[in-house]
C-alpha cells in the first residue's frame, strides 16, 4: 500500500492527466447514456432551481402582459358601455317622443343642443339648425316634456332658443283646470313663477300650467308647469304661485322646433 | 470553503445560462461566461483544480446542448492547462497582461466551439458571433480587474504599512 501512496503523490500529475483523458474517452467514446445521466445530473443540481425561477418570471410577465390587456379591454368595454347606455337612454326618448303629439298644424324638427349659455341656471341654448332647414325667430320649442323656449337668433345652420328660466322671457300661461290666464315668469331666486293671477284665481298645489296660445308665439296647450305652491296674502289682489317647470333645463339633450304644416 | 466557492460559481454559470444570458445579450452577443470562469480559476489555483474545474464546467455548460460535451470538456481542459502552464512563465502582475492572455483563449474557445457546433459559415460566425463575443466578455473581464484592485489596494496599503 505504501508503494502505491508514494507513486501516486509523486506522479499525481501525471495522473491527473490519465484520469481526465479518461473521463473525456468515457464521455466521448460511450457516448449517450454518460452524456445524458451527466446533463441529467447538472440539470438537477444547478439548472432546476433557476429553471423553475425562470419560469415564475415568465409567469408574471406573463400575468403582467394579461393584465395590461385586460385593462385595456375594460376600458374599451367601459367606453361602449357609455356609449350603450347613450343609445339607450335615446331609444326610451324617442320611444317616448312616439306618443307625443304635437299641436295640429305643428310639425316637430328635431334639433341637437351644440352648446349651453348658463348663468346659474341654463337660459339659452345654440341649437344646429339655422334658416337653412325653415327654422326662423318665434317659434316655440318643446322636449318630450313640455315648453322649452322660442327661438330669438337664426343663422343660416344654427339657432339660438331663449329658454323660459332666461327672466327676459315670458309666456302667457293657463291653468289647466280653471283656465285661468297669467304670465309665467322665471326669477333666479324664486324660480319658475305665475303673475298676474287675481287673488280669486281657483289655483291649487298640483295643478297644470298650459300655454295659452295669447301673444302669437307658442301654440296652445303646450305643457308649462306644474303648481308648487299657492300663496295669498290678505289685502293682496295677486296671488303668489310657484311652478315646477315641465322640464329639467339641467338635462335637456333634445329639442324640437314646433314648425307650422 | 474553497469548494464552496466552485459550486457557488458553478451555480453562477447555471443562472448566467439560464436567466442573465438573455437579458445582457445584445444583438445575440452573449459573454462566454464558462470561458471567463475557467481561465479566472485557472490564473489562481493549481494545475489540477484548474483541470477539474474546467472539466465539470464543461459539462454544466454543455448541459442544455449534450452533443457538444465531450468537445467543451477537451477545449476547456486544454484552455485550463495551456493558462496555467502559461501563467507560470509568463509575467501576470498588470491587468492588461492577463486581459491579452484571456483575450486569446476567449478567442480560441469561441473558434473551437463554433467550428465543432455549427461547422459552417464560419467566417461570418466569426465576426458576427465570435468577435464581438469576446470583445463584450473582455469588457465584463476589464470591469471585474478594476473592481477587484480597487477592494484589493487599501489591502495592499495596510500589509505594506
Amino acid at each position: 500500500m505504501r508503494w502505491f501512496s508514494t507513486i501516486f503523490h509523486k506522479n499525481r500529475r501525471i495522473l491527473n492527466y490519465i484520469l481526465a483523458a479518461a473521463f473525456l474517452l468515457l464521455v466521448t467514446v460511450i457516448n449517450d447514456p454518460v452524456r445524458i445521466s451527466l446533463a441529467k445530473i447538472s440539470a438537477t443540481v444547478f439548472y432546476s432551481p433557476f429553471f423553475r425561477l425562470k419560469s415564475h418570471i415568465q409567469e408574471l410577465q406573463n400575468v403582467a402582459e394579461e393584465n395590461r390587456f385586460l385593462r385595456r379591454q375594460l376600458t374599451e368595454t367601459s367606453l361602449q358601455l357609455v356609449w350603450l347606455n347613450e343609445a339607450r337612454r335615446e331609444n326610451q326618448r324617442l320611444r317616448e317622443l312616439l306618443g307625443f303629439e304635437p299641436p295640429d298644424n305643428f310639425r316637430l324638427v328635431p334639433v341637437k343642443i351644440i352648446s349651453l349659455y348658463q348663468q346659474l341656471y341654463p337660459v339659452a341654448a345654440i341649437i344646429n339648425k339655422g334658416s337653412n332647414d325653415g327654422i326662423r325667430a318665434n317659434l316655440a320649442v318643446v322636449n318630450r316634456y313640455g315648453l322649452a323656449g322660442k327661438i330669438v337668433d337664426v343663422m343660416t345652420n344654427y339657432a339660438t332658443v331663449q329658454l323660459l328660466t332666461d327672466p327676459s322671457n315670458a309666456v302667457s300661461g293657463r291653468v289647466g283646470e280653471s283656465r285661468q290666464i297669467g304670465i309665467v315668469r322665471f326669477a333666479p331666486r324664486r324660480g319658475l313663477y305665475m303673475d298676474n293671477l287675481p287673488a280669486d284665481a281657483q289655483v291649487k298645489k298640483g295643478d297644470l300650467i298650459i300655454s295659452s296660445g295669447l301673444g302669437g308665439v307658442y301654440p296652445p296647450g303646450l305643457a308649462i308647469a306644474q303648481v308648487d305652491s299657492v300663496y295669498a296674502n290678505a289685502g293682496e289682489i295677486i296671488k303668489k304661485v310657484n311652478l315646477r317647470p315641465a322640464v329639467n333645463f339641467f338635462e335637456i339633450d333634445e329639442l324640437y322646433v314646433l314648425m307650422e304644416n | 470553503m474553497t469548494l464552496i466557492l466552485y459550486i457557488a460559481g458553478l451555480f453562477a454559470l447555471a443562472f448566467y445560462q439560464t436567466i442573465l444570458a438573455d437579458m445582457l445579450s445584445i444583438y445575440g452577443v452573449t459573454i462566454d461566461f464558462a470561458a471567463l470562469l475557467v481561465i479566472m480559476v485557472a490564473f489562481r489555483k493549481s494545475e489540477t483544480v484548474a483541470l477539474w474545474f474546467a472539466i465539470v464546467t464543461a459539462v454544466v455548460v454543455s448541459t442544455p446542448y449534450i452533443a457538444v460535451m465531450p468537445w467543451e470538456i477537451l477545449v476547456l481542459g486544454l484552455i485550463a492547462l495551456a493558462i496555467k502552464n502559461l501563467s507560470s512563465r509568463l509575467n501576470l502582475e498588470t491587468s492588461m497582461s492577463k486581459l491579452t492572455l484571456l483575450g486569446f483563449f476567449l478567442l480560441l474557445h469561441g473558434l473551437l466551439i463554433s467550428i465543432i457546433a455549427e461547422g459552417e459559415d464560419l467566417f461570418y460566425l466569426f465576426y458576427r458571433s465570435v468577435l464581438p463575443g469576446v470583445l463584450y466578455t473582455l469588457i465584463f473581464a476589464w470591469a471585474y480587474f478594476v473592481i477587484s484592485e480597487i477592494i484589493a489596494s487599501p489591502r495592499r496599503v495596510k500589509e505594506s504599512a
